[in-house]
């Protein structure tokens, strides 16, 4: 291991300021390689489909109760970016509950903010992805728009508030969709997929922790990790790794996230422990709790290479019934407890 | 072969202190305006060596970052169990980061076992009228050196934009673990920085994660 000591997140060069795909213009999330997006035939094609999926809330409908599990393929695939912002809204059904409550956000945003809520969120939102092209203007329109979402959501829901983590989730979806929209599916983030990960306490995101222990121990040998995962699991599940992987892949995952919930979060998990710590030569080096921690945070190139953490992930069984067996067995050991 | 001792090293504070930065700059040498905040924790490391007359010594500073979000505080004590060092770090204009300094001390004094070092850490001098910048101290420095006296703490200030003070407050904290003694802290109205003896010699390489 190189004594090497660059922290890749802070580095921009700005004189040779380039502009990535998605916006990036620096820091560790800019895509310097080709990435696996499909273009050519097999995109056009892939790109009609999903238009005619999510042409209307009725045929949406259709497909998601006689065709499930189609749907659940082409999202495995990938969804085309240009419909990305309006199936994630359909997926997440932020779409439905947006049009029952018309005129709802702008209605939030009428009413009083706790101010130190409110001071927070102001301190986060040049902060939530400083080096994209939307955010990292002072006072831009990208920081004005996390802005309201941030701040309709605490009075929204008063009892979670504001939560560091959910700045980059914010930015993440306002990258896909308006400022309304976004907001909207931002509610169903925070209350049906990372549900409980940013309430007072974060004892959601502690339970996870030892669910993700449980379910590595299935899924990889357990010796392979010698830290507790809360030492770094909790920025992958708090942020759904938006904040973690390259960000071709984050999309990905979030194409995923919507129709798999928190199970496709332990199987990136679980698969990036897999690939990191994969050879007998790998392990030895990562014997000391110093070189784990340094592996996960500046994980390997070669895991990401032809799609290949995806890949493991996706070949990983998690079901519903397998994590409601891990959290049913942390219950009784902590009742045996006390 | 010197001595290599390892010992870890927590940075505590509100949200915004920066935490973050200082580690940053004393790690990697650079100071950017807008770091993401921390979630859960960072880890970080650097070897600092000691030299002093014929003795030699390398400390391994195992540092912990942590996040200022009150939210993540019921996770803190994962992350600063079995430091014996703690930074806790306050942003100089502003008086609520120095209000959350005293929450800090309370919970590592009552539940930190073995024997914790405190520093106090005054974040970013830079942006001071003093030192030519927008703002007013929030806090004077007697107020907190009073403070940090009570407490046996050491008080230090720091700036990472401009790099002032940082090395030398993590020398001290490898140092005082050593049990070297480099010259003692001047009085913060003499001098903000930390006098290096002549005849102690610090090298320092670096690794970094997080």
């Amino acid at each position: 291991m190189s004594d090497d000591d660059s922290d890749r997140d802070d580095s921009i060069d700005s004189e040779q300021m380039k502009t990535d795909r998605y916006g990036f213009q620096g820091g560790s999330q800019l895509e310097n390689c080709s990435d696996d997006t499909v273009v050519g035939r097999v995109g056009m094609r892939r790109e009609r489909k999903w238009v005619s999926m999510t042409n209307d809330l009725k045929s949406w409908k259709r497909w998601m109760r006689w065709r499930h599990k189609k749907v659940i393929e082409r999202c495995r695939k990938g969804i085309p970016s240009s419909v990305r912002g309006k199936a994630w809204q359909f997926l997440s059904g932020s779409y439905e509950i947006q049009k029952k409550h018309e005129g709802e956000f702008d209605k939030l945003l009428s009413q009083k903010v706790d101010e130190s809520v409110m001071r927070d969120i102001k301190k986060d939102i040049g902060r939530a992805f400083p080096y994209h092209e939307m955010f990292s203007k002072n006072g831009g329109p990208g920081q004005r728009e996390l802005l309201r979402i941030l701040q309709a959501y605490s009075v929204h829901n008063p009892s979670i508030g504001y939560c560091q983590a959910m700045a980059p989730i914010g930015a993440l979806l306002l990258m896909h969709m308006t400022t309304e929209d976004a907001f909207w599916c931002f509610v169903t983030v925070c209350e049906k997929y990372l549900s409980g990960f940013f309430s007072p306490g974060l004892e959601a995101i502690q339970l996870e922790g030892q669910v993700f222990y449980a379910l590595l121990q299935r899924h990889a040998p357990a010796d392979k990790l010698n830290i507790e995962p809360l030492m770094f699991m909790t920025e992958w599940y708090m942020c759904a790794f938006a904040r973690t992987l390259p960000w071709s892949l984050v999309l990905r995952v979030w194409d995923l996230l919507f129709i798999e919930n928190v199970k496709i979060i332990h199987k990136v998990a679980i698969a990036t422990i897999k690939l990191t710590f994969d050879s007998k030569e790998k392990l030895d080096s990562s014997s000391s709790m110093h070189d784990t921690l340094r592996r996960l945070k500046n994980l390997p190139a070669e895991i990401f290479v032809n799609n290949a953490l995806l890949r493991e992930a996706n070949d990983i069984s998690i079901t519903d019934k397998d994590l409601e067996r891990e959290y049913k067995a942390i219950q009784n050991s902590e009742t045996t407890i006390n | 072969m010197d001595e290599v001792h390892t010992t870890k090293v927590v940075l505590l504070g509100r949200t915004g202190s920066g935490k973050t930065s200082l580690i940053v700059r004393y790690i990697s040498s650079v100071f950017s305006e807008n770091v993401k905040p921390t979630i859960g924790a960072a880890f970080s490391k650097k070897t600092v060596q000691l030299i002093h007359g014929e003795e030699r010594k390398q400390v391994v500073l195992a540092i912990w970052d942590t996040a200022g979000d009150e939210r993540y505080e019921s996770m803190a004590p994962l992350y600063y169990r079995n430091s014996s060092a703690a930074i806790i770090c306050f942003d100089l204009a502003d008086r609520q980061s120095y209000n959350k300094v005293d929450f800090w001390v309370k919970e590592l004094v009552e539940k930190v076992e073995q024997n914790c070092k405190l520093y106090i850490c005054g974040t970013k001098t830079d942006l001071l009228a003093e030192y030519g910048g927008p703002l007013k101290r929030a806090v004077g420095p007697t107020e907190v050196m009073a403070y940090a006296k009570k407490l046996n703490a050491k008080f230090v200030e720091t700036s990472s934009k401009s790099n002032y003070g940082i090395d030398d407050l993590f020398k001290l904290v490898a140092a005082d673990f050593a049990g070297f003694t480099l010259c003692e802290a001047p009085p913060i109205e003499d001098s903000l920085r930390l006098q290096e003896p002549n005849q102690t010699d610090v090298n320092e390489k670096s690794s970094c994660c997080f």
